[in-house]
């Protein structure tokens, strides 16, 4: 059940509007049941695996409360053993075994949002290890925090202090809250948007450029990464913003997931932007415990490095994705090393750091370094991936930008106009975002009310109208359901 | 306090709610699904146009249903209230459910039900499928019909109990229609005029071996529906198979249902074994082997005015205002047959003729050089055409609308000028000065340049012809329908 199917809308309203009716005590039970529904309907044979990682993540930590050091070692090994084991099995164990030149007998589907709640978890159990957190002892509420239906297969990786810590307080919700419920539903409104407006039209482009690279020159393979860019941005934004806006309509808030990424200023900034749950996971459980940046420049960047492979890692059981996190630490490792120079260049020859024109240049630099590694991310394979780059650079067509032929990409004119209007409009969102500090729906509860009907009644029929859904259309899923 | 602001809001969210519904719904009737391959035209939109309770005879079946009764010639002729329900690749159980469309607003007395589709379960065409399935109003008979039509195990059923899934990428399509009715639509009977003939082959598979016999479920099902809708109703239904040419693994389908019809009291016609009673003559009144001709349905619905007459106690209707979509479906027809006869016409005073006789004709004329000796042939014909003094003299441009002259002008300076014909077509002819330069010899040559048009399509420039150019604009039809040159020293009309 995506969010953005006829299943979900008829689904999300009843689950609501009975957590908004039922005794408060029962809420908790309602929910689980609801997350649980959800998550089944992709697969029921699923709800063993994530029922095994919440039993044993719990179970484990309620045992580990009050015990030696030692002890709690032992049980948090055991635990993310077991967690993590079958993680291997289902996600990396056909990868592992292809590259010792074996093949599994078998098909083992990979479970959606396995390495979200497996990560999700995990985390609760470190933090309960390190007494950041208390283990919680209501099994069913524990249940809750690792199945939460908004952001169960895709995220955001969730923080046991945040989210339990919410549905803790899940009876003292004041659920019909015109004011917040609203903002909720404006949110999700606006996700909806991206993902079905902007997302699946640009994915024809990324699509159509990356299944035959060799048809094209520099500049067609040029938009195709700007396609798969904007594609995965508005994709993966557009659910982590459908999830904070349905949890949000039910009093309950999540992390934010994105910043504005494509305006970040270098790639450090970019991963305090892009999928914040999962880079401050991995901040917070693997380069910390690495030793961060207390041991000394190189073994930081040696973190860096492991820390942003082990990222590639998580997202896909591919070398390519392997490449694509490594090659993010490089630029973060190179960023680090070069920046004595860059300071210097600067003073040198004057440069101006607080206008625009320099902001606008490194967050541009920044994103053509992010597209760059998308190829690796969205090509079919390594080669793959390198022939494209190949022929980007040396392909040289300019005349495509004057005889029509980035219209003949899988999108006429008429659908670039369309694309082009909702990407300005995202835009314009975007930097209010920068400016305000306020995601959409908070932005728009501040308007006038006319104002917010007109910006409402226009994002609906958007949807309605130009959404890509229906017949002939094949939905794509959400890009961040398959890791 | 607090609870009466929070009161103000949620009335608020009412009106947005409200302000929502009437933009989508607005929204909805222009991308709402129409024929664009039938230049808009749709027989279930006619039907809704229709006053409840007036009509008295209705047809139901696939393209040869429309093809064949056409209720302008039953009008003509008996002033019965004939309406044509059948739809490109009409499937049984589309027939069953327009059927209850109808009788859920009408009482009419006799329903002829075209059992063509009979040996096909499911529409062949994806544009017959769509047609069929959304172009009923929502209701509780056209939710059925989608149940009825697709299992459970179907993945597009629900998109076509939503059809927003399937209209809502029309954005790309629309036109002038989608955003207000076609005139045809409001005063259409149904029928559809095929005036282009073929040969009818009845010579090859055709068989009439009534001992062949098949009954499907489905279609013994499909009968006994029709005899519940009879019994319901109490309406006469006759199961009918109009003259088409049927092939060997048909006819067997055919005999089946007829039979088991008959077995369920219904009286019914083959009219593949009336084609020498009915005079058809197969190399005009068909337009391929299994559509009738416009010729061939004059002469089949004549058949059935006769059989209406004698064997139904109907009433003429003529005359009665309420029934004035039969009338306008009639005029229209009539046009149609103007437009057909034009085809045929190579002399001036013909053209001239038939002009001044119809109405609703918007006629531009553009004379670019005199007519010498022809002059005087041309100015007898001045009056009929209603041509303006010096027309013939001097040339220039010249708009008449039903008579009236509209614009005249010989255009020998630079000009513009325009006649709105209705509330969404204008009529223009404008004048402007051309300089070509000879880059050889350095001369320059400066004339002025004539152009004429409708809306944003210029039908006519000066550089085109000599002698009189016609541009005939049926404001019933819609277009242009006919373009004629004449000749300035035959007067012969190409």
């Amino acid at each position: 059940m995506v969010f953005n199917s006829f299943s979900f809308l008829v689904f999300f309203p009843v689950v609501v509007l009975v957590y908004g009716i039922i005794p408060r005590k029962l809420r908790l039970y309602w929910l689980l049941a609801a997350s649980y529904y959800f998550y089944m309907s992709w697969n029921a044979a699923y709800a063993a695996l994530i029922l095994t990682s919440t039993v044993t993540t719990w179970g484990c930590a309620l045992l580990m409360q009050g015990k030696e050091k030692k002890q709690k070692k032992y049980l948090l090994a055991l635990n993310l053993i077991i967690n993590f084991g079958i993680l291997f099995v289902f996600k990396y164990m056909g990868f592992f075994l292809l590259l010792f030149g074996k093949r599994l007998s078998f098909d083992l589907l990979l479970p959606v949002g396995i390495s979200f709640y497996t990560f999700q978890a995990a985390g609760y159990t470190i933090d309960v290890y390190r007494d950041d957190t208390e283990a919680e002892r209501n099994f069913f509420l524990y249940a809750l925090f690792v199945s939460f239906f908004p952001q169960l297969v895709a995220g955001p990786i969730e923080r046991s202090k945040n989210l339990l810590g919410r549905l803790r307080k899940l009876e003292e919700v004041r659920v019909w809250e015109y004011d917040r419920m609203l903002s909720g539903l404006r949110l999700m409104l606006w996700g909806l948007f991206l993902k079905v407006v902007i997302a699946d039209r640009i994915a024809v482009v990324a699509d159509t450029v990356f299944a035959h690279p060799w048809k094209y020159g520099s500049f067609e393979l040029m938009a195709g990464v700007f396609a798969f860019s904007i594609q995965i941005y508005c994709d993966f934004d557009a659910y982590s913003t459908i999830a904070t806006g349905a949890a949000r309509v039910m009093g309950i808030g999540l992390m934010d997931n994105f910043r504005t990424p494509y305006f970040a200023q270098g790639m450090a900034d970019f991963w305090r932007r892009w999928h914040i749950s999962l880079s401050t996971w991995f901040r917070d459980y693997v380069y910390v415990p690495l030793g961060g940046s207390r041991k000394g420049k190189p073994r930081k960047y040696l973190n860096i490095l492991i820390t942003f492979t082990l990222s590639g890692l998580w997202h896909g059981a591919a070398r390519r994705f392997v490449v694509w996190g490594a090659l993010h630490g490089l630029l973060r490792v190179a960023g680090e090393c070069v920046s004595p120079l860059t300071k210097r260049l600067k003073e040198t020859f004057g440069i101006r750091q607080d206008v625009f024109s320099f902001r606008f240049g490194k967050a541009l630099y920044t994103s053509v370094l992010a597209g760059i590694c998308w190829v690796f991310f969205r090509a079919e394979s390594l080669t793959s991936a390198l022939y494209y780059l190949k022929r980007m650079f040396t392909r040289w067509n300019p005349w495509v930008l004057f005889d029509g032929g980035l219209y003949e990409l899988g999108i006429d004119r008429f659908e670039g106009n369309v694309l082009k209007a909702a990407l300005l409009t995202m835009l314009a969102v975007s930097i209010v975002r920068v400016k305000t500090g306020k995601d959409f729906g908070e932005v728009l509860a501040g308007q006038n009310m006319l104002f917010r009907f007109a910006v409402c009644i226009l994002l609906i029929l958007s949807l309605l109208v130009y959404g890509f859904y229906g017949v002939d259309f094949d939905s794509t899923q959400f890009l961040y359901f398959q890791f | 306090m607090k609870r009466n602001k929070e009161w103000k809001k949620w009335i608020w969210l009412a009106l947005f709610l409200a302000a929502g519904t009437f933009v989508v719904h607005r929204v909805y009737r222009v991308l709402s699904w129409k024929d664009t391959m039938a230049a808009y035209l749709s027989n279930a939109e006619s039907f809704y146009h229709t006053e409840d309770g007036l009509i008295d005879v209705a047809v139901f079946g696939t393209s040869h249903g429309y093809a064949a009764v056409r209720p302008d010639v039953i009008w003509d002729e008996y002033g019965y209230s004939v309406f044509n329900f059948s739809v490109s690749g009409q499937d049984k159980i589309s027939t069953i459910h327009y059927i209850r469309e109808l009788l859920d607003r009408h009482t009419p007395q006799v329903l002829f039900v075209d059992i063509y589709a009979t040996p096909y379960e499911r529409a062949g065409v994806l544009s017959n499928l769509y047609r069929n399935m959304l172009s009923l109003k929502y209701s509780q008979n056209s939710i059925a019909q989608v149940s009825n039509y697709f299992t459970e195990e179907d993945e597009e059923r629900m998109d076509f109990y939503l059809r927003w899934p399937i209209i809502h990428t029309r954005y790309r399509e629309l036109k002038p229609y989608d955003f207000y009715d076609s005139p045809a639509n409001r005063y259409g009977r149904g029928a559809v005029y095929l005036f282009m003939t073929g040969v009818a082959d009845f010579s090859g598979t055709f068989s009439h071996e009534r001992e062949k016999k098949e009954l499907s479920e489905s279609n013994r099902l499909f009968v006994d529906r029709l005899a519940e809708i009879r019994d319901e109703y109490n309406v006469t239904i006759i199961p009918i198979l109009l003259p088409c040419v049927v092939y060997e693994d048909e006819q067997p389908v055919f005999n089946g249902v007829l039979e088991y019809a008959e077995e369920c009291g219904f009286t019914c016609i083959d009219f593949n074994l009336m084609l020498d009673e009915l005079d058809l003559d197969v190399t005009r009144d068909f337009f391929d082997n299994t559509h009738l001709s416009g010729y061939g349905a004059v002469k089949m619905s004549r058949w059935i005015g006769a059989y209406l007459k004698e064997h139904f106690t109907l009433e003429d209707h003529r005359g009665d205002e309420r029934f004035y979509q039969w009338e306008e479906d009639a005029q229209h027809y009539a046009h149609v047959e103007f437009r057909e006869q034009l085809k045929e016409i190579t002399g001036l005073s013909h053209l001239a003729t038939g002009i001044s006789e119809t109405d609703d004709l918007l006629v531009v004329l553009v004379m670019t050089s005199g007519f010498g000796e022809q002059k005087n042939q041309l100015a007898t014909l001045a009056p009929l055409l209603h041509l303006p003094e010096g027309f013939v003299e001097n040339g220039g441009i010249c708009v008449i609308d039903e008579g009236e002259v509209k614009i005249h002008t010989s255009l020998q300076t630079e000009d513009r000028y325009y006649f709105d014909m209705d509330e969404h077509h204008t009529v223009w002819a404008e004048s402007a000065q051309q300089t070509d330069k000879n880059l050889m010899t350095g001369e320059t040559d400066t004339r002025i340049v004539w152009r004429v048009g409708i809306d944003r399509e210029t039908w006519y420039r000066t550089e085109e012809s000599k002698g009189i150019e016609i541009l005939i604009y049926d404001k019933r039809l819609e277009y242009v329908i006919d373009r004629r040159t004449i000749d300035y020293q035959s007067l012969y009309v190409n």
